[in-house]
């Protein structure tokens, strides 16, 4: 994939958790779930700012972000505090394989920002009940010798 | 509660297998080098010493697998010091067997003599254990930017991947081990 490609997917991706952040954490009790509603806050903000930060980086390459859809499938129902960490744990482990693509397919600074936000997205994923891997944000397509 | 080891200790080894023989080999065919973003660049400049024909992925390889050994044998002798810290590093320890294992296999067979963890970079385990944890967590600490160094460094895309994932894989482990330390 060549970089602008590779920029443009992971902005694609961050429009995805933005708007899925956004809907996890109205869907979120403050009151009765202050730890995930405030994970879900930050983690809202942090993709936000990501977003963000790509948008910039894609224009200045010359090229036109690609633009956010209208809305986006819900991992599930988002309705139970278990729906809820189980979206968030999609989320990130979607945005991980992205980073990772993007590591792959970038150099110097733009491969150095992947790294650090595939670093964030594989540890919030514990937070949202993930369990430790081997090797976050790379693809599984072969195991044994 | 110990933290959990990785869920997939087996790794995409086949896949991984092919990323340093790929390099290896167009280093060896053309003497040229491949960058991330697709284009073919001429040989690197004379300041970076490597031997002719082996490619530079390999000799990135070889200084990860000196880097994750080095942790990996403070983390064995510590455990081996301090027992009651077997289960609660029991994640890193396999993460690190597994990561070095599969760089060893992705390294050609002539260079693997190279591919040692050297002796001589032994750090003290502290008496006691609290203390003993600390170095450890230190030393991992530490790991993350050697390895994120590396995949910056690294020409082939898929092998910058690798090393990302396994510093990434070291911060999954930190945070459940310390995770008031998992932050930068």
């Amino acid at each position: 994939m060549k970089p602008l490609a590779a920029l443009q997917a992971t902005l694609a991706g961050e429009h995805a958790a933005v708007w899925i952040y956004g809907v996890l954490g109205a869907q979120s009790s403050q009151s009765r779930t202050p730890g995930l509603f405030d994970e879900l806050s930050t983690a809202y903000a942090l993709h936000r700012k990501r977003r963000d930060q790509l948008e910039v980086t894609i224009s200045g390459l010359d090229a036109q972000p690609v633009a956010a859809q209208v809305s986006y499938a819900l991992p599930n129902p988002a309705r139970t505090t278990a729906q809820l960490r189980a979206a968030a744990l999609q989320v990130e482990q979607r945005l991980a394989d992205v980073y990772g693509q993007q590591v792959q397919s970038t150099t110097h600074a733009q491969r150095r920002w992947a790294i650090a936000a595939l670093d964030d997205c594989a540890v919030r994923q514990l937070g949202f009940g993930g369990s430790p891997t081997g090797l976050p944000g790379m693809p599984i397509t072969a195991t044994g010798g | 509660m110990p933290p959990p080891t990785p869920e997939d200790p087996g790794l995409p080894r086949r896949a991984v297998l092919g990323i340093l023989a790929a390099g290896a080999v167009a280093a060896v065919a053309g003497g040229c080098t491949t960058s991330a973003s697709g284009h073919t660049a001429g040989r690197p400049p004379a300041v970076v010493r490597r031997p002719r024909g082996v490619s530079p992925d390999v000799a990135l390889a070889v200084a990860a697998i000196a880097r994750i050994g080095i942790v990996a044998d403070l983390l064995h002798r510590t455990v081996a010091h301090h027992r009651g810290l077997r289960h609660q590093l029991a994640g890193l320890a396999a993460l690190h067997a597994a990561h070095l294992q599969l760089l060893r296999e992705a390294v050609p067979a002539d260079r693997r003599a190279a591919a040692r963890v050297p002796t001589g970079h032994r750090g003290r385990v502290p008496r006691r254990q609290q203390a003993a944890l600390a170095a450890a967590v230190q030393a991992e600490r530490d790991l993350r930017p050697q390895l994120e160094g590396l995949a910056v460094r690294a020409e082939s895309g898929e092998f910058a991947r690798l090393l990302a994932a396994m510093s990434a894989a070291v911060a999954q482990q930190l945070a459940a081990v310390a995770p008031e330390k998992a932050v930068r």
